[in-house]
């Protein structure tokens, strides 16, 4: 079986993979990063979402052969080394962003690249940026404004479109 | 998904000779072929990553045209289609999938998959693109051949694709709203040799213009230049989502809409 | 000054740090030693007999442990449904079999054929293409009324019919019903349907069978709202597995709606098979997978009447709903357009007759169970439907026409066997007219005209019975298993409290409510409080959590006996 090789979370990870493997099972089985998670076969939901090379992506939409010699950071590598929550996980928290917590992950994912490109978005520059994030629990107004907290701006009242 | 190899070749004849090989094919960004392999709709026997590729990469300017590589992604694409004042590009890149999708995505694999609800298939034919491959240069109006077909042959790879820069564009999609692909989206160009209106997610046989409007805003960039103008509905996909006549009515909405913007 | 503390406080929630670090623990998150993989064969048609299934090619397969069929099920149990109804005529409901594995037909899209077990999940899915089905298609029936017409293709050949039931309710009412709208000044009818949907939890279903062959325990670890229901179920009804040697485990989640209250046959087979071949069997639901396994929610068509008086009173209420029940009997389907659905059609209303008549139809599709409000969201939305036509025709303010029937007087028992103990509808009609600013409506709508939008105004009322108990009610109503709740407190050596309930999380953060008001009774730190749930093993009786009942329920329990602990557990 091919090895692949890549920077997870700051640290050098390999392992074995077959061809069709894509990084999400890497990183769930290969690693036991199990915080990325998988939610449909259509890249549509985006509870898998991890940065490589800096960049959000569908970890489910790219194979573990790609991310060869790549950095990739996942739910795992977000939080202080000291388990300080980042300012955008403090923030789910703070305006209960999440219920079941199971897009939770890739939410933040989506989120804090967000920021890193644009750190004082809009309202509509949230949503329309979480796009392609699903959640079914909290129809996603806190989501927004949890996500408009972390960038520092004031949250209330925040509107559906 | 069905077994297969995975290569990532670095060089571009490295990737052209891995494809000589039976059952190869190329994989872009992936973000429509890895779907499809997960519903085990294709079977590869080795893919052939071009990711790796430094030499399809980027987006630059060369005087009045944008040159895009043909694995620059949507996001890149979206970034420097503004920079350059190409507002028709811009809007269309940075609208496709969602962030995490356009930064896999790449505009190579979407013109070589020739998606009849693809988006950029009517800005290359509305900007008369040229698609640069690793063995020739071929122009839009003749790549699009139908339905998921286009003038590219086994294993050829889009290297680059050389848009002119129109005086004055915009793309305005009618998102399907679950897929978000285009119901219908048209591009409109203000260009040297005229005005140009390019049409997807509509045509039976994929991408098209639509010659009518062109010669009404050719005579004269307005809105109320195409306001009377309807188009046909004969040859337009009837699905669940709509009508060929839904699309038609559509089509009409949308142009006017892309030349209001545009002006 | 906002408490910070016990009940009412704005406590932030404690499960957050781990879902929002990646470290929650979903069941797909659990993988066991030695573990196979199973991906199920599922049928493309929508009713067919199977001929012929040759597994011979895939057991060759490389990877492939066992394949398994229908007939590996003959003689275990069916899946079970926990709700009987009793139809018009005081018969049972027609109840057929529910196997494992399909046996002889299949009668849905999605309905499982075969388990190919494997070493990896992609061996296991190669290895289900290469199995040869002989499948003859038989004519399915998709619509209802279709499939109760004579001579209409029959779903399960055994049962007389494709009427589950004919429940009329309340019976006695119904010739009176009949005469009031026969007489009526003005009776409104509808006709509507309450589509099928895909409850769509984002965490997909994941089952993981486990057996010890040193104790003779079976585990099964599943993504469900209930694991204690999924081991009467499966124990009882399927497996024979006597509670005490079956563990059912859900740990976190992620999202239920209904759709994970219920048994289904994949979590019997990774128990079943994991004791057969002595390791553990996982399956995780692709997304696409779930849209043909999972149970769907709603599908009704209703047609309801509503008459009234020449001064617009309410006088009588009829409604005829086919309520689909897809191809089996999902575990609590029957009861939802019956006792969830009936009992609300009274809605806020002083309507003094009321007849609620349901045909539960099988047809071959997807089975249909409680999702999101179960029953009553669709009494509702019939009732102020037919309300808002009612008005319409009779060219009356919709609101008035409401307030105007409106029951006024406390206690009020309704035509539908439920009685309302307090409400004040005219204050609450108010307040909503204030906050909508209904007065202001015609200018935003003028507005919104003049920017080429349409603005349009809906309102509807709306009550609900929530938290369905006592187990001697619902018992008496047709349920298989008491609706009772549990919890446990035990104060650790080392100090602090365990308290170990039988309700269950999909989201909803129990973990932090419930600490909440145990460390309120029981005057300590609500950090000197762990809540535990999703293990059958740690609590010992439990119903799980759906309908809006771990409020209800549990909470109603937990105080009393804090309270006696506390007695006993201070020192003197």
């Amino acid at each position: 079986m091919p090895q692949v090789s890549m920077k997870v979370n700051g640290t050098e990870r390999s392992g074995e993979i077959e061809g069709r493997t894509l990084l999400v099972e890497f990183l769930r089985e290969g690693l036991k990063l199990t915080g990325t998670h998988v939610g449909c076969d259509t890249s549509q939901c985006g509870a898998c979402v991890v940065h490589v090379n800096g960049k959000a992506v569908k970890a489910c939409t790219m194979f573990a052969a790609e991310a060869e010699g790549a950095e990739v950071t996942t739910i795992e590598g977000i939080a202080g080394k000291d388990g300080t929550l980042s300012a955008v996980q403090q923030a789910f928290r703070d305006y209960h962003g999440l219920q079941c917590g199971f897009c939770t992950p890739g939410m933040v994912m989506s989120a804090t690249a967000l920021l890193e490109e644009n750190p004082k978005p809009t309202e509509s520059e949230v949503r329309h940026y979480l796009e392609g994030n699903l959640c079914r629990c909290t129809g996603y107004q806190n989501i927004v404004k949890a996500v408009m907290a972390a960038s520092g701006q004031e949250v209330a009242p925040v509107a559906a479109e | 998904m069905y077994a297969f190899e995975i290569e990532r070749p670095t060089e571009l004849s490295a990737a052209v000779a891995a494809l000589k090989d039976e059952g190869a094919q190329a994989l872009g960004g992936g973000q429509t072929l890895i779907p499809s392999l997960k519903q085990r709709l294709a079977m590869p026997e080795k893919l052939v990553s071009l990711s790796a590729i430094d030499e399809i990469k980027g987006v630059t300017r060369e005087g009045d045209a944008l040159v895009v590589g043909g694995g620059a992604t949507h996001g890149e694409i979206a970034a420097a289609a503004e920079e350059a004042g190409f507002r028709g590009l811009a809007m269309m890149a940075r609208q496709i999938g969602d962030p995490a999708v356009r930064n896999r995505g790449t505009m190579g694999g979407s013109l070589a998959n020739n998606d009849p609800s693809a988006c950029y298939p009517s800005m290359a034919l509305a900007t008369g693109a040229t698609i640069v491959t690793d063995r020739r240069e071929i122009a839009a109006a003749d790549f699009f051949q139908g339905l998921f077909a286009t003038a590219l042959e086994e294993g050829e790879i889009i290297v680059r694709i050389r848009i002119p820069v129109p005086a004055a564009s915009s793309y305005q999609k009618f998102a399907q709203p679950a897929s978000r692909f285009p119901l219908v989206g048209v591009f409109v160009a203000r260009t040297g040799e005229g005005a140009r209106v390019a049409v997807t997610g509509a045509g039976e046989d994929g991408v098209f213009r639509w010659s009518e409007a062109e010669e009404a805003l050719s005579a004269g960039w307005s809105a109320e230049a195409v306001a009377g103008l309807s188009h046909p509905s004969e040859g337009l996909i009837s699905d669940l989502h709509g009508t060929p006549a839904y699309r038609a009515h559509l089509i009409g909405v949308m142009t006017r809409r892309g030349v209001a913007d545009a002006a | 000054m906002p408490k910070d503390h016990g009940i009412g406080a704005s406590s932030k929630r404690r499960e957050d740090v781990r879902f929002l670090t990646g470290q929650g623990q979903y069941t797909d998150d659990i993988n066991l030693a030695g573990q196979a993989h199973v991906h199920f064969l599922r049928s493309d048609v929508a009713h067919g007999r199977i001929r012929g299934i040759d597994t011979a090619a895939a057991e060759a397969m490389p990877g492939v442990v066992r394949i398994f069929t229908g007939k590996d099920f003959e003689g275990i149990g069916s899946i079970p449904c926990g709700w009987q109804i009793t139809d018009r005529q005081g018969n049972p409901m027609q109840e057929p079999a529910h196997p494992v594995l399909a046996q002889g037909k299949v009668r849905h899209v999605g309905d499982p054929i075969c388990a190919v077990v494997a070493e990896s999940r992609a061996q296991a899915r190669d290895a289900a293409e290469a199995i040869e089905l002989d499948i003859e298609a038989l004519p399915a029936v998709i619509d209802m009324k279709a499939a109760l017409q004579e001579g209409a293709p029959k779903v399960h050949d055994d049962l007389k019919d494709n009427l589950c039931y004919d429940w009329g309710f309340v019976e006695d009412n119904r010739e009176a019903v009949d005469k009031a709208i026969r007489e009526a000044a003005h009776v409104t009818t509808l006709e509507l349907v309450n589509n099928r949907l895909v409850a769509n939890p984002m965490e997909p279903r994941v089952a993981v069978g486990d057996y010890a062959s040193h104790s003779g325990e079976s585990t099964l670890y599943t993504t469900s709202q209930n694991p204690h229901v999924i081991r009467l179920l499966m124990g009882a009804f399927v497996l024979g597995i006597p509670e005490h040697k079956l563990r059912v485990v859900a740990p976190d989640v992620g999202g239920g709606f209904g759709t994970k209250i219920f048994h289904y046959a994949e979590e019997a087979f990774c128990t079943f098979a994991a004791k057969e071949l002595r390791r553990p069997v996982k399956w995780t639901s692709t997304r696409s997978e779930a849209f043909m396994s999972d149970a769907h929610g709603r599908d009704h068509v209703t047609k309801i009447e509503l008459a009234l008086d020449a001064e617009n009173n309410f006088t009588a209420l009829r409604t005829e709903t086919h309520a689909n029940m897809g191809a089996y009997l999902s575990t609590f389907a029957p009861s939802v357009p019956t006792w969830l659905h009936g009992t609300l059609m009274a809605g806020n209303y002083r309507t003094p007759l009321i007849y609620v008549n349901v045909k539960a139809v099988f047809t071959n599709t997807v089975p249909v169970d409680a999702y999101r409000g179960a029953g009553r969201p669709e009494a509702t939305y019939q009732l102020e439907r037919v309300i808002d036509k009612a008005a319409r025709e009779l060219g009356v303010d919709p609101m008035e026409l409401r307030r105007q029937n409106f029951i006024t007087e406390f206690p009020y028992a309704t035509p539908v066997a439920v009685e309302y103990d307090t409400g004040d509808y005219n204050a609450t009609l108010d307040r909503l007219k204030e906050l909508a600013d209904v007065a202001g409506f015609e200018a935003r709508r003028v507005a919104s005209k003049a920017k080429g939008r349409l603005r349009g105004f809906g309102m509807n009322c709306y009550i609900e019975a929530c938290g369905i108990a006592p187990s001697n009610l619902v018992g008496q109503l047709g349920a298989r298993a008491g609706l009772y709740e549990s919890a446990t407190v035990r104060v650790n050596a080392t100090g602090g409290l365990v308290v170990m309930t039988g309700s269950h999380s999909h989201g909803q953060g129990h973990e932090t409510t419930f600490a909440q008001v145990i460390a309120e009774m029981i005057g300590i730190g609500e950090d000197q409080v762990e809540i535990v749930h999703g293990d059958t093993a740690r609590t010992p009786m439990g119903m799980g959590t759906y309908g809006s009942r771990s409020e209800a329920r549990p909470w109603s329990v937990r105080p009393r006996r804090s309270s006696t602990r506390r007695g006993r557990s201070r020192p003197t």
